[in-house]
């Protein structure tokens, strides 16, 4: 029973000894497992997103990946959580445009400046997407019925301030239109709304229903985006009925900022490397996603301010 | 029909299979404990689980995970019967019942109530969500905000009704649990409430931080007070599993199954299923029962009430996952997530597709409800051992398993001081004569009760009048007018300043 | 007023005092109000409305009847016999158990979960007047162990390494092969 008492006391003096010893040497990162924060709870599309990464990039990096969930504040609980880590690089957060957004908001509780996107993992645009037993057969149908009765038709959306919001703000002032936004901060509640005729449209990305639009529970009025997708090409764009507008959804991986720069590399290099296997694509594929998502670490951090400025214009537009 | 039979026949023979058997066991037993252990939830059970599924092929994954789920609901019983302290929000109502049935010296007799409950309770769900699966799913769809908000709201005066005490001092504390859970973000608007300006509260507090604060921590602080000086249950260490006897079933069989249907039933709904069917299902006795004048005083019927429905959710929310392709609980998203990460799209189609997979879950959910009992009967006996221990060294344990579900919740130091403060609080209500559940379950409940409240008035142009005049939401509304309210007024009538 | 009076009213006074500020404190919510949607600080005030009224129908019922203890509304849970004895308390011990608990908070962060727990235990049972020495330390250091393996190699919980150098300890443990 002294054992532990005497390994303790042995550990403390060890450890002492070593940092009075010159600097140190860095053995090789990483020499402890990496932890992967979701600012989300788990199951959910950034959940699933981790646990990929955590099964595909563990054999790369030679270290366990363990995902940790730390739900709450739209993200910024987890983010929290990675900012107060030291910036070791061995604690990295998946970051989404539904937390991003946040910074073009009142008094963000972090800045482009405390993170370092190592990578953008998947990018997908949004759709408004209806039940397959819809009254609406097209987006035009969904139009008519929302000049003829404004303030009737219910959107299923993440909440007000959201990306969801900042979209359907640009339709309604570009169309002069009125929708009631119906937030549901659970994806499973949104998706139980339309299929049940309680909200007559929903805002989402197509990979995360992607099992209702292949078992026919829903189908897609409107993509937002410049481009129709192949998948869905009788799907109109927004930016063809002139609705100017396209903020993606993106799922990227950030560590804080100041992380040593090599570190930084050696994780982007085993993302990349994880990108390009067959397993990596098909996730890709199965999630409706742009099939060329991924950005290393030279991209990422300006694909993200890209994304931020997106999202200032069309919240300075309202 | 003789489909489904002759599917399901199929179902057992593949779950037979060593890795199958395997992954059934180790997912029972696994449950079991994290429902022992305050502070692991079954969610977090099945989420620290997930990491061992990426390699396994997805059935064996799916029956590990969904073993794992059924037993948890089962598992916190013990801690709410033998320390008065619940494994899981569910088990709250057990406290009334199986803890005081366990302070009159029959401890053994009360975990031997809850397993017979929970076998019921499960069987009998498993039947129902491989018979009707289909109907179910389209039944529960039928259902939006006003009709979930009035059942919250059922569940949560329910428990302010049923306990002992003041009733002005039980909706203080149920409006104080609201309060605490409201407090960080607001669902809406994305807002920050009640933070005062500190990082720490507007993260937002987690209801398992009070429900393990309150009555773990809270507990554990009540006993210290005494100096550890008593037992807290005599006579204990040669207690042995006691089964109830046919006869005693037979009179309740009535209850038992009404009770295991609403668990059923509430299952079915997206949000808290389990905790709202195991209070639910507890008023409802202690309205209707045949013994409800005795309800609270340690009678069968509080044990088998909240248990059965607790147990029988689990194939409610099942239905929901595999019908609809949407998770119906917490745990259940978790399971969506590891037919994901296999590929598999829960639906419409994956009882054609994946017949096979679903069938071999369903099969596994009979074996394992049947395993799930014979490991708890076997376990009663070690287990009330523990109640020989010091009590300074269980309750130092019992402290411990509280900080690691604090720290576990969100992986924060934070959670660590909430849960301290908690208990403080907890310890404090304890000697004002506060009711702890209603506290507790409002911290649960608030944050659905909030948002499906919102949603409403925000669908119905802020038309309060949809709660009683949409067909579904309307009835509920009547049966809690009858079960909780008409009481009540009937007493007020009778005398107000003596009654209340 | 007599003091068993006071004593029992207090709490009320108190909540109510505190529902007020909560009250007047939730108007000051930012937020971006929407037309025609009800505000943030809605559902909040009615749970505080609720404990408002609550306080003061217990604040009248109590002056008119005096600080007799209420009875629930289902008079069969008022039956169960007192049988409880009164035992002596000693609220030294609780006021020591929190401070310990306060400590382990404090010290969590530092010390990194591993040492700090054991620790805890150890100290946890000599406060509940525990003495046998030599289960109380080995008793600690097993369950720390224990936990240790569990939470840190079989399944994956994010427990605090502690600063240098006591970090090592938490890391010591990564040397175990893990089963994930």
């Amino acid at each position: 029973m002294h054992v532990v008492r005497k390994l303790a006391l042995l550990s403390v003096v060890a450890c002492a000894g070593s940092a009075l010893a010159a600097v140190p040497v860095r053995a090789a990162y990483p020499e402890r497992p990496i932890e992967l924060i979701v600012p989300w709870g788990p199951g959910g599309g950034a959940d699933q997103l981790a646990r990929l990464v955590s099964k595909l990039a563990e054999p790369l990096l030679g270290q366990g990946i363990p995902v940790v969930n730390v739900p709450g504040a739209t993200g910024g609980t987890g983010m929290a959580k990675l900012l107060a880590a030291p910036a070791d690089g061995y604690s990295a957060a998946i970051y989404i445009a539904d937390s991003h957004v946040l910074l073009a908001g009142k008094n963000p509780r972090w800045s482009m400046n405390d993170i370092a996107p190592v990578a953008v993992m998947i990018e997908g645009p949004s759709f408004i997407f209806v039940a397959q037993n819809s009254r609406f057969k097209t987006w035009q149908d969904f139009e008519n019925e929302a000049k003829a009765n404004p303030g009737k038709l219910k959107i299923a959306t993440l909440g007000f301030g959201s990306v969801d919001d900042l979209s359907i703000g640009v339709i309604e002032r570009s169309k002069g239109l009125k929708f009631v936004q119906v937030p549901f901060s659970k994806p499973s509640e949104r998706y139980a709304s339309i299929l049940g005729g309680h909200a007559d449209a929903l805002y989402e990305q197509a990979g995360d229903v992607a099992s209702f639009l292949n078992n026919k529970q829903m189908r897609p009025l409107l993509i937002f985006g410049k481009q129709r997708l192949p998948a869905f090409k009788d799907t109109p764009s927004s930016y063809e009925l002139s609705i100017p507008v396209a903020l993606p959804q993106f799922r990227a991986i950030v560590v804080r900022a100041g992380t040593p720069a090599d570190i930084v590399e050696r994780l982007s290099k085993t993302l990349t490397d994880m990108a390009h296997t067959d397993e990596y694509k098909k996730f890709l594929a199965e999630q409706f996603a742009v099939p060329d998502s991924f950005k290393d670490a030279s991209m990422a951090p300006a694909y993200v301010s890209q994304q931020l400025e997106d999202m200032k214009k069309a919240m300075a537009a309202q | 029909m003789i489909d489904i039979v002759s599917q399901l026949a199929d179902g057992f023979v593949h779950c037979l299979t060593p890795l199958n058997m395997a992954m059934l066991l180790i997912g029972i037993v696994i449950g079991l404990l994290i429902g022992v252990l305050p502070g692991l939830t079954l969610v977090m059970g099945v989420t620290l689980a997930l990491p061992f599924t990426y390699k396994m092929d997805v059935t064996a994954s799916i029956v590990l995970l969904t073993a794992m789920y059924v037993s948890g609901t089962y598992g916190g019983a013990f801690t709410a019967i033998l320390f008065r302290i619940p494994g899981e929000p569910i088990d709250v109502p057990m406290l009334w019942d199986g803890y005081t049935m366990g302070r009159k010296g029959r401890p053994a007799k009360a975990l031997g109530w809850t397993l017979v409950a929970a076998l019921g309770g499960g069987l009998l769900s498993a039947v129902v969500m491989v018979a009707l699966t289909q109907p179910l799913a389209r039944f529960a769809l039928r259902f939006s905000s006003p009709e979930y908000f009035v059942i919250v709201m059922f569940g949560l005066l329910s428990v302010v009704a049923i306990g002992r005490g003041s009733l002005a001092n039980a909706f203080i504390s149920m409006s104080v649990g609201i309060l605490i859970s409201s407090v960080g973000v607001d669902p809406v608007y994305g807002t920050y409430r009640f933070t005062f300006g500190s990082p720490i509260l507007a993260d937002g507090i987690e209801f398992l931080v009070v429900m393990v604060g309150a009555y773990g921590v809270g507990e554990v602080l009540t006993r210290l007070e005494t100096g550890f000086a008593t037992k807290p249950l005599d006579k204990i260490s040669n207690a042995r599993t006691e089964l109830p006897t046919l006869k005693e079933l037979k009179e309740i069989k009535g209850m038992f199954l009404r009770s295991a249907v609403i668990g059923d039933l509430i299952g079915l709904l997206p949000g808290a299923g389990a905790t709202i069917a195991s209070f639910v299902s507890y008023g409802i006795e202690a309205r209707f029962g045949k013994r409800r004048d005795q309800m609270g005083t340690g009678v069968a019927e509080g044990i088998v009430a909240p248990q059965s429905a607790a147990t029988a959710s689990v194939g409610g929310a099942m239905v929901h996952l595999l019908a609809l392709g949407i998770p119906g609980s917490g745990a259940t998203a978790v399971i969506l997530g590891a037919f994901m990460l296999h590929g598999i799209q829960p639906g419409p189609q994956v009882l054609v597709k994946s017949a096979d997979m679903v069938y071999t879950v369903f099969a596994s959910l009979f074996l394992g409800l049947a395993l799930m009992c014979a490991i708890g009967y076997f376990a009663i006996r070690p287990l009330v051992k523990i109640l020989d221990f010091p009590e300074a060294v269980v309750s130092a344990y019992v402290l411990i398993l509280c900080f690691i579900g604090a720290l576990s919740i969100r992986n924060n130091v934070t959670d660590l001081w909430l849960i301290i403060g908690f208990g403080v609080l907890g310890y404090g209500f304890e000697r004002l004569k506060f009711p702890i559940a209603p506290l507790v379950l409002g911290a649960i409940l608030g944050p659905i009760a909030e948002e499906t409240f919102m949603n409403t008035m925000i669908s119905f142009s802020n038309d309060w009048t949809v709660f009683f005049t949409r067909p579904i939401s309307g009835t509920i509304v009547a049966l809690t007018v009858t079960v909780l309210l008409l009481p009540f007024v009937q007493r007020l009538m009778r005398g107000v300043w003596r009654g209340l | 007023m007599d003091k068993a009076l006071f004593g029992s009213i207090a709490p009320y006074v108190v909540g109510l005092a505190v529902a007020a500020a909560l009250y007047i404190y939730s108007g000051t919510f930012e937020y971006t109000p929407r037309p025609g949607t009800l505000g943030p600080e809605v559902w909040p005030r009615l749970a505080i409305l609720l404990i408002a009224a609550s306080c003061l129908f217990e604040l009248t019922r109590r002056l008119i009847v005096g600080g007799k203890e209420a009875t629930g509304f289902m008079e069969a849970f008022d039956r169960e016999p007192q049988t409880e004895q009164a035992q002596p308390v000693y609220p030294r011990l609780v006021i020591g158990g929190v401070v310990l608990m306060a400590f382990y908070a404090v010290l969590v962060p530092i010390l990194g979960f591993i040492l700090a727990t054991f620790l805890f235990l150890a100290a946890f049972m000599y406060v509940g007047n525990y003495r046998a020495h030599g289960v109380v330390w080995g008793a600690s250091a097993a369950v720390t162990i224990f936990c240790g393996i569990l939470f840190l190699r079989i399944a994956y919980v994010s427990l605090p390494r502690g600063i240098e150098p006591f970090d090592r300890l938490t890391d010591a443990f990564f040397a175990i092969p893990s089963l994930w």
